[in-house]
């Protein structure tokens, strides 16, 4: 068989557009049709903008605060392209984007976290999810050997391959053969894989956290939308035994609440409060605002959208000024860090280069003493370090002595942080010293142990869609007929990809029942709330308010 | 009862499908990204790129589909240039970034 030739050489634009405002395309929300866009500044706050022929003016809400975007643009980097692409037989240029996916070559970014969709079958039917199968729907159900495909198609990514793959759904724990396939990402490489589920598997089958922890589970990507039965009706109750389970287990929770305003945009500092109360197995929250899905009118979508300078700007209301605003960075910041450490060891690295105004997110720790919150910022200077990393990458590039340079950091390193507010446990000039020098990521454990990521990611829907967003996506879609697809184009246009391609790999209702006797594929949860109520772990995790009182 | 088909790359839903190039007119710059959309939400396309520069179309058809009705359906004016079965096993190579078979 012929073997197809593959493009050698990304030709991605490196750079970002201009300040506000700027021009971009995006899609008309009502026909899809692809549209010359703006991205701009209206009254302090930041406005994306297009006209379809048909359907007529669109102008939505991208960011509530023109300042935090300015501020998040600083921090944007330009990624590194891939030198491979994904577009298969057709040839696709990119030009019709974003109906031109797998990754082409206006592609900016790698996969930096890979999901890979197990089934459509979920116990839950969660009224706002759009992504489980209904009665008499087509069952998408992957083959082992097809996802282990998948997973070696995203390690073959140039110049740098995936190496963090979240298992998703439907619920990824109705499979029976969850553990073989998680041996599967193993066996391809992975080192970090991590699972998007509700929990209820892990709730109800006690030894179950442990069985995932020892094949490989990292990290368990809970849904958790507040800590009242009212804002987080789906697992309220369940949660407390999932964390006692993963609790048992050593298995780290992310939490992610979906923020919808008006709903349970009041929740936010007790879902962060929660979580420093279970930090021993809680890693993380990641915010996600919500996503319209399906024809919504303005006035609803305005009543309901929440933007990332809102999440920020409510942390700092809830929290009382513990976490604030400048507390937190967008997401590619980290980028002086990864370009500081690929000038050093000349090797291409994993990197975080997606779009500035898709997530942004800082650390937290706990001062035990006085039982206060300390986010990161307080006692590291991070722009100051930023700027000297970039200083010394430069003057590496340029030819001068990376030993001596590594030296000069060192003793350079204690001066970006206050050791007055810094947690007292926490031996911060070593710890970056080995990460960044000696490339010892081991001690990123110790430091991820004692502090609480908080973050978020603003998932696009046609109303705000910036095709901008899409080109530096790295969080994608692997599909079972080979191609990567970002995550925004994969549920923003789900009839070309989601859709399309899971129903020509599903079997039919009947089908799948036939090939699996005995087994309900709509077996939903039913609660027994009394008895979850009684049960000592519901006291034990929900406790009240501690630091934001 | 779906029929599944055996290739290097797993299972795979089909065994052959028509491959089509296509010329075309009549469709202005700012049209095509849509017009492509159109044209992938049938269900008897696989996948499918029209590109703007050549005025060029490949499109991946499902194996008994009557390709002339689909782009005819679409109202595109379109010319077929060639036409051809491949084997589904191709397509999923070109897909596939790594090339080793299994």
């Amino acid at each position: 068989m012929k073997i197809i030739e593959k493009n050698k050489k990304s030709v991605v634009l490196p750079t970002y557009p201009s300040n506000l405002p700027y021009k971009t395309r995006s899609v008309c929300p009502e026909c899809k049709r692809a549209l010359d866009a703006e991205v701009y500044a209206k009254k302090g706050k930041v406005y994306i903008k297009r006209e379809c022929p048909e359907h007529g003016k669109w102008d939505e809400l991208y960011w509530s605060s023109g300042d935090e975007f300015n501020r998040a643009k600083k921090y944007a980097s330009n990624a590194r392209g891939l030198t491979n692409t994904n577009v298969g037989l057709t040839n696709n240029t990119g030009t019709n984007c974003p109906y031109d996916c797998g990754l082409c070559k206006n592609h900016h970014s790698h996969t930096a976290l890979a999901n890979i969709a197990l089934t459509n079958r979920c116990d839950l039917s969660c009224w706002y999810c759009f992504f489980y199968a209904k009665e008499g729907d087509p069952i998408y159900e992957p083959s082992v050997d097809q996802i282990r495909l998948m997973l070696r198609n995203l390690k073959a990514e140039k110049p740098v391959s995936c190496n963090a793959v979240q298992f998703t759904g439907g619920e990824p724990t109705l499979r029976e053969d969850l553990f073989e396939i998680i041996q599967v990402a193993r066996e391809e490489g992975y080192e970090h894989i991590q699972l998007n589920t509700t929990g209820m598997t892990i709730a109800f089958n006690p030894g179950y956290a442990q069985k995932l922890k020892d094949a490989g589970v990292a990290t368990l990507y809970l849904s958790f939308d507040g800590i009242s039965l009212q804002t987080n009706p789906k697992n309220h109750f369940e949660m407390a035994l999932t964390i006692k389970e993963c609790r048992k287990a050593h298995l780290g929770i992310v939490l992610v609440p979906t923020l919808i305003k008006g709903v349970n945009d009041k929740d936010m500092a007790n879902i962060i409060d929660f979580a420093l109360q279970n930090i021993d197995v809680i890693r993380g929250v990641d915010f996600q605002p919500v996503s319209f899905v399906g024809r919504m009118p303005k006035n609803q979508r305005d009543a309901q959208r929440i933007t990332i300078p809102d999440v920020i700007e409510l942390i700092e209301k809830q929290t009382k000024g513990a976490i604030k605003k400048k507390d937190f960075f967008t997401i590619p910041c980290v980028s002086s860090v990864t370009n500081f450490i690929e000038a050093l060891t000349e090797n291409v690295q994993y990197s975080l280069d997606n779009h500035f105004a898709c997530g942004a997110a800082t650390y937290v720790f706990i001062d035990r003493e006085n039982n206060e919150v300390i986010p990161l910022p307080e006692f590291i200077d991070v722009d100051g370090l930023f700027s000297y990393l970039n200083e010394v990458r430069d003057r590496i590039k340029s030819g001068k002595n990376k030993k001596i340079e590594s030296a000069k950091l060192l003793l350079k390193l204690k001066s970006f942080i206050d050791n007055s507010k810094k947690p007292k446990e926490l031996k911060l000039a070593k710890l970056l010293f080995d990460a960044l020098v000696k490339h010892d990521y081991s001690v990123l454990g110790e430091f991820h142990s004692n502090s609480l990521f908080i973050g978020m990611m603003h998932f696009m829907d046609p109303y705000n869609y910036d095709q901008q967003r899409v080109e530096r996506c790295d969080i994608h879609y692997a599909m079972p007929d080979g191609r990567i697809i970002p995550f925004c184009a994969f549920n923003v246009v789900p009839e070309l990809y989601r859709d399309k391609v899971q129903n020509q790999y599903s079997l039919s209702w009947d089908e799948y029942k036939k090939q699996h006797p005995g087994k309900d594929p709509m077996q939903k949860y039913k609660r027994d709330s009394a008895s979850l109520k009684a049960d000592p772990a519901y006291d034990e995790v929900y406790k009240g308010k501690k630091y934001f009182k | 009862m779906r029929i599944w088909y055996d290739t290097k790359y797993g299972k795979a839903p089909y065994k052959e499908v028509l491959r089509v190039t296509f010329s075309f007119e009549g469709i202005n710059k700012e049209d095509i990204a849509y017009r492509q959309y159109l044209l992938l939400l049938n269900d008897e396309i696989i996948q499918a790129h029209m590109e703007f520069a050549t005025k060029e179309g490949i499109a991946l058809f499902t194996p008994d589909t009557n390709p002339e009705q689909v782009l005819r359906k679409e109202k595109i004016n379109y010319q077929i240039i060639d036409k051809e079965r491949i084997p589904y096993e191709e397509v999923l190579e070109a897909n596939n970034m790594f090339i080793e078979p299994r």
